[in-house]
């Protein structure tokens, strides 16, 4: 149950959207699929106005972009893009598996119909899945401010710390953009949970790619070992430009992922063996990614 | 009366009914106590403490009465009635003065608005004078300052014995003494507890989500002085309750008391929290185990000393039994069992599905498979060679623990499926095996009314104060008189769940309604059966010795041909309409016992990276005598297990170490199980009879299922868990600590 | 100064009528479709996306009705349980479950009975056993009816890749 009294609006467009920020300047929320800010306000988080952003238009699209060659070279995922809509979208499913997968992992249907990759990763929870898949894809992050200003930045600089990000209150994430690559990939994305459908407790989220001579663009992503998710650069170094990655490199990794990582513990989980099933998730995640480029 | 309830054929039942409410239930019909809308209705929220330990000095509503839409609000300053199914052993106030938990109730705010309810709840202030607490078993015992009841901080202990144990344990050839844990649980019924209440001059209704419609109306007129017939408890739906909904809940009481305060009805509503914190769940318990065998595989004595976590009340009803069940396993020569109830400063416990059952045979059924593989002996070969024939004394009116075990194991594939533990050499991917655990429970046998009467169209009625609170009884109660008095079932309606309308029932607790008021059911259509073939005898001119009743017709016997419809019998008669109200007091004869019984097979398979147990597949083989609908019957079954699937791999409150508060008072936090976890779980009835008809079963599913479990996770990994839920963690840590 | 309740003037279709109503901001969908239409078929059962019992159809996708502002709903469509079934009718898929003993205490049923009719409007052809159970894994039954769910629900799904 919500206590505290709020306004609502829904704007039917961005300038109006803008005009409502402005003029209730630090007092409003946005609302998109409210899976996490209606939670929050149930438990006593006080939002004076809320903006629901659903009416206007355009925020819903997935969108390709091809290249000279007509082959997809980018997707651009609207923010207002439900879990659902992704996992069943076929151009994310035959582009970005990675994103259909995760997508299909988070929570239970139900939050999955509902629950929107704009708001996902606004919120910015460091072990939410989309987050750690979005760096691990690379993914750019689309902007507009007041006067319809647009900006992008990379997820990486968009994740300032829990809860926190780069967006300012007057400001609305409107997209999510994908590079493709037409290189054979591998991909993964492996969690440890308490319960089926539950908020990850951390989560590994890899992708590479495959030229047919060697191993590139290796990204181990990982949620919930900090205040934000993270890539783990110098592991993905380690494996970059190899020809081939062997069970006791990706070993190698795993272990050296537990070394410069920490998942906290939990009232039901200690520490120790969380760092190991960091261990663990993360050479599943590889193993299966790798055997997908040569299995 | 009752020798012709015992002379009636038993057949076994291949009856499988849908439900007779299933059409209101699917459709969003059914009425819930929070469905209910009634005129003026103001919404009530309870303020609970927010210390462990202390007596109430103070308490400011002054903020709380400026909250826009407050009404009312009443504390233990100015209310002091009891709550007297509310505690066992001592004496509970429905708002506490002397408050024992964080969360024990202190007082009610009474709102127009849900909202404003809330808000003006969370706005009373109370000052205490705070007492030592203690958060669990060790520090209550050792805590001689401790006070949380005044004569003293334990129940027991609770003694059952019977043989020479010392001797038994000096003389056997092999000996184990093992410790098992288990944890406080929470019933969590679906529907978190609700109760409305409204007032007629000095007449007092509840609708009330209840299990027993007039187990509640008993309970509120005691507690609020009134004659029980000034009190109406109606409770037609309810959402589960699985122990935790039995007779007069708190918070029935505080309906009533907020709607005679205010003169308006009164909705209380608890949220999931207040149903985590407020209702009763599990006790928990730590348990020292020691069994004697011979090496031929002849359990001869099992001792059990264990001390159980309460809460800071307790509604168990019978005193002390915390421990109980496994002495009716096994035929041993020596039991001997000293049981403690230790009161801590934490939410109350009682009544969850065969209260003590789970955690008794959790530990016994562990130990005595651990005894098997020390023997070397495959654990169903052990059960079989040990399984109890007779009580110590005495006999059982009917035992189908033979057919359970033999046929259970064959349904599984026991011989093909089990293999002797081997060391694992491997250390990833995933290993299986199965585990073998039974149980038994009590059946018992008591008072029963009920009204049945059919009409001059030929539709059968039958009233009995049944609540349903998803067990079938509605249906069951419909099949049993339409069996008895030959007339369809869907020519058969039902009356039930309003004191006012319906004669008493125990209601839904203690796996009672069928062999209580079932057994009225079924005398008084047998009543009614008998009058339609007089007047088939009158009116016909045959002899009723040649008649039967038959899907509503009116049969000669000797060539069974129909001779009329019972509706036109009913016509021709000129009777408007026969009704029979019965009471039935069956009663078991002396040295007779009781009982039901089951044989559970689990396979799991483990992950031996992460020390993740799956449920692969699950087999119940069961005795509860006759089934009177096997649909029902294998939903009751098959809810049991899946409860004790949480009860092995996820569910645990937890309890704070610092102030005995829970941690988890949601339903994403406290894991009960979902359908991606639940396995085919395969039910199988045994062909017993019983010569006091159908046996009980609602709770018997969820006793063997701890065990059955753990068995299987030794089987497939030889490592032992021995407290629940079990830990991937801790399995994990055993597997290594193995190579 | 605290600020006073607001109200939003809500228009959308129920069950596939019009309706219009004022209601509070801080109302979920599901308050609002409970006491404001008497329409009781969906539950509360956690009020905090947990259990599923409050599921009801929004443009066509089970959500729960407790995590969403009933403002959110404005111009858009909810099916609760009651708008399942037809005259009094129930649906082919209530009927599995009635036919299958799907339920117990029936509480969490109208959440069943509407993720799975979402799960099969939008199933390719005949769903597993798989694809049923991670599809109906939001909807808790703590009766433990998930067998029987799960048998009325493959039901109604072969039904369906019959026609
Ligand atoms: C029971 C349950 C289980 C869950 N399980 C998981 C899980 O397993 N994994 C997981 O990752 N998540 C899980 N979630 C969280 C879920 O994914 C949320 O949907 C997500 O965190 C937020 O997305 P939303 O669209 O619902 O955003 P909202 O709740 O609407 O918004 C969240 C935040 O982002 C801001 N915001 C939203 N959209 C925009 C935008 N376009 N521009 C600027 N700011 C914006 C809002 O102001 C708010 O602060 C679970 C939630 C629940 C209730
Ligand atoms: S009440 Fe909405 S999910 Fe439980
Ligand atoms: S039938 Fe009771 S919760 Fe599902």
């Amino acid at each position: 149950m919500i206590i505290e009294p709020f306004q609502y609006f829904s704007p039917q467009s961005l300038d109006e959207a803008f005009e409502i920020l402005s003029e209730h300047h630090g007092e409003a929320k946005i609302i998109a699929g409210g899976q996490s800010l209606i939670p929050l306000m149930k438990m006593g988080v006080e939002v004076p106005c809320i903006v629901d952003i659903k009416k206007i238009p355009g925020l819903k699209a997935i969108e390709l972009s091809k290249d000279g060659l007509g082959n997809v070279s980018s997707i651009k995922v609207g923010a207002l893009v439900t879990y659902n809509d992704i996992e069943g979208s076929n151009p994310v499913k035959k582009n970005l598996p990675l994103l259909a997968k995760t997508a299909s992992g988070i929570g239970h249907p139900l939050i999955r119909n509902r629950g929107t990759i704009g708001g996902s990763l606004s919120h910015c929870d460091p072990a939410a899945d989309l987050c750690a898949t979005a760096l691990a894809l690379n993914a750019r992050i689309c902007i507009t401010g007041p006067g319809l200003k647009t900006r992008s930045i990379s997820a990486d600089e968009f994740f300032k710390g829990p809860l926190e990000t780069d967006l300012q209150d007057d400001e609305i994430l409107t997209a999510v953009e994908f590079p493709v690559s037409a290189m054979k990939m591998g991909y993964d994305v492996q969690k440890l949970t308490l319960g089926h459908g539950d908020f990850p407790v951390f989560i590994v989220s890899v992708s590479l790619h495959n030229d047919g001579k060697k191993f590139t663009d290796i990204a181990i992503a990982l949620g919930g070992v900090g205040e934000t998710a993270v890539r783990a650069g110098e592991c993905e170094s380690l494996l970059n430009g190899r020809e081939s990655i062997t069970d006791e490199d990706i070993l190698e990794v795993s272990k050296m992922i537990t070394e410069k990582y920490d998942p906290p513990s939990s009232a039901e989980l200690s520490h120790d063996y969380t760092l190991d099933m960091l261990a663990v998730y993360t050479r599943k995640a590889l193993i299966n990614a790798v055997q997908m480029v040569t299995g | 009366m009752m020798e012709a309830v015992l002379e009636r054929q038993h057949a076994k039942s291949h009856v499988s009914e849908p439900r007779i409410d299933a059409r209101e239930r699917v459709m969003g019909l059914a009425k819930y106590t929070a469905d209910w809308h009634v005129k003026d209705m103001l919404y009530a929220r309870i303020f609970t403490s927010t210390v462990p330990h202390g007596i109430v000095k103070n308490i400011d509503s002054s903020e709380a009465a400026k909250t826009p839409g407050f009404v009312d609000m009443v504390s233990c300053l100015e209310d002091s009635t009891l709550w007297e199914a509310g505690e066992r052993e001592h004496v509970r106030r429905v708002f506490a003065d002397h408050v024992r938990f964080v969360g024990d109730c202190i007082g009610a705010v009474t709102a127009t608005t849900r909202i404003a309810a809330k808000k003006a709840a969370s706005l009373v202030s109370v000052q205490y004078e705070e007492l030592p607490a203690s958060f669990n078993i060790d520090s209550t015992l050792g805590n001689s300052n401790l006070k949380i009841w005044d004569n003293g901080n334990t129940i027991g202990p609770l003694k059952f014995e019977y043989g020479d144990a010392e001797e038994e344990f000096r003389n056997s050839q092999v000996v184990m003494e093992r410790h098992y844990s288990t944890s406080r649980l929470h019933n969590v019924p679906l529907e978190p507890a609700i109760s409305l209440a409204w007032w007629d001059g000095d007449n007092l209704t509840v609708v009330a989500a209840t299990q027993s419609v007039h187990g509640c109306r008993n309970g509120i007129a005691k507690d609020l002085g009134l004659l029980p017939e000034k009190v109406r408890v109606i409770g037609y739906y309810k959402g589960g309750g699985f122990g935790n909904k039995i007779n007069s809940m708190n918070y029935d009481l505080i309906a009533a008391i907020c709607s005679r305060r205010t003169g308006k009805p009164v909705m209380v509503e608890y949220s999931r929290e207040d149903e985590f914190i407020n209702v009763h769940g599990r006790w928990s318990t730590d348990q020292d185990l020691r069994i004697a065998a011979d090496r031929d595989g002849r359990i001869n004595a099992v001792e059990v000393k264990a001390n159980c976590d309460i809460g800071a009340y307790t509604r168990h009803m019978k005193r002390g039994h915390f421990i109980e069940g496994p002495e009716h396993y096994y035929s041993t020569e020596a039991w001997n069992a000293e049981i403690y109830g230790v009161y801590t400063n934490t939410p109350a416990t009682g009544h969850m599905r065969a209260p003590p059952g789970p955690q008794s045979a959790f530990s016994v059924e562990s130990l005595v498979d651990e005894m098997a593989y020390e023997l070397g002996m495959d654990p169903v070969e052990m059960r079989f060679k040990n399984y109890i024939r007779h009580p110590n004394s005495g006999k059982f009116t009917s035992n189908g623990f033979e057919e359970c075990i033999t046929r259970g194991a064959e349904e599984f594939g026991w011989k093909q499926r089990w293999k002797r533990p081997e060391k694992q050499n491997t250390r990833r991917g995933l290993v299986t095996g199965v585990g073998v655990a039974i149980g038994s429970w009590h059946s018992g046998l008591g008072h029963g009314e009920a009204i049945v009467s059919i009409d001059s169209t030929g539709v059968l009625e039958v009233n009995t104060g049944v609540v349903d609170i998803g067990t079938g009884a509605k249906t069951t109660m419909a099949l049993i008189a339409s069996g008895e008095a030959g007339i369809p079932f869907s020519d058969t309606r039902v009356i039930w769940g309003d004191t006012e309308t319906s004669p008493f029932s125990v209601g839904e607790s203690g796996s009672r309604t069928t062999g209580f008021t079932g057994t009225a059911v079924r005398e008084a259509a047998r009543q009614i059966r008998s009058d339609l073939l007089s007047i088939g005898e009158k009116v016909h001119g045959i002899s009723s010795s040649k008649l039967e009743i038959k899907e509503g017709n009116l049969i000669h016997s000797g060539n069974g041909n129909v001779i009329s419809s019972v509706r036109e019998l009913m016509h021709a008669s000129g009777n408007g309409r026969i009704t029979k109200s019965v009471t039935t007091e069956p009663a078991l004869k002396e040295g007779e016992e009781r009982f039901v019984f089951a044989a559970h097979f689990a396979e799991v398979a483990v992950d031996l990276e992460t020390g993740e147990v799956k449920l692969t597949d699950y087999l119940a083989y069961h005795d509860s005598g006759e089934i009177v609908n096997r649909l029902t019957a294998e939903s009751q079954v098959q809810g049991g297990i899946v409860m004790g699937i949480g009860m092995a791999l996820t569910e645990k409150l937890l309890i704070s170490k610092t102030d005995g508060s829970i941690e988890n008072p949601s339903l994403l936090l406290y894991r009960i199980p979902n359908m991606a976890q639940i396995p085919k779980i395969k039910v199988f009835f045994t062909d017993t009879i019983d010569p006091y008809g159908p046996k009980s079963l609602g709770e018997i599913p969820i006793i063997p299922v701890t065990a059955a479990i753990g068995n299987a996770i030794f089987n497939a990994t030889g490592v032992r868990l021995r407290n629940l839920p079990f830990s991937r963690e801790e399995l994990l840590r055993e597997l290594k600590g193995k190579k | 100064m605290k600020m006073e309740a607001q109200t939003f003037d809500l228009k959308f279709k129920l069950n596939g009528k019009e309706v219009n109503v004022l209601v509070d901001t801080r109302e979920t969908l599901l308050d609002v479709i409970r006491d404001s239409f008497g329409l009781t078929g969906a539950k509360k059962g956690c009020d905090e996306a947990a259990c599923g019992a409050c599921s009801v159809l929004f443009n066509g996708h089970a959500v729960c009705s407790c995590t969403m502002l009933a403002a959110e709903a404005h111009g858009g469509s909810i099916v609760t349980v009651e708008g399942l079934s037809s005259n009094g009718k129930p649906s082919f898929l209530q009927k599995t479950f009635m036919e299958n003993d799907a339920l117990q205490c029936g509480f969490c049923t109208s959440g069943q009975i509407i993720a799975a009719a979402f799960l099969l409007d939008n199933a390719e052809g005949e769903l597993d056993d798989h694809e049923i159970r991670e599809g109906l894994s939001g909807n808790v039954c703590r009766c433990g009816a998930y067998n029987k769910i799960l048998h009325a629900v493959s039901e109604a799904s072969r039904n369906r890749a019959v026609k």
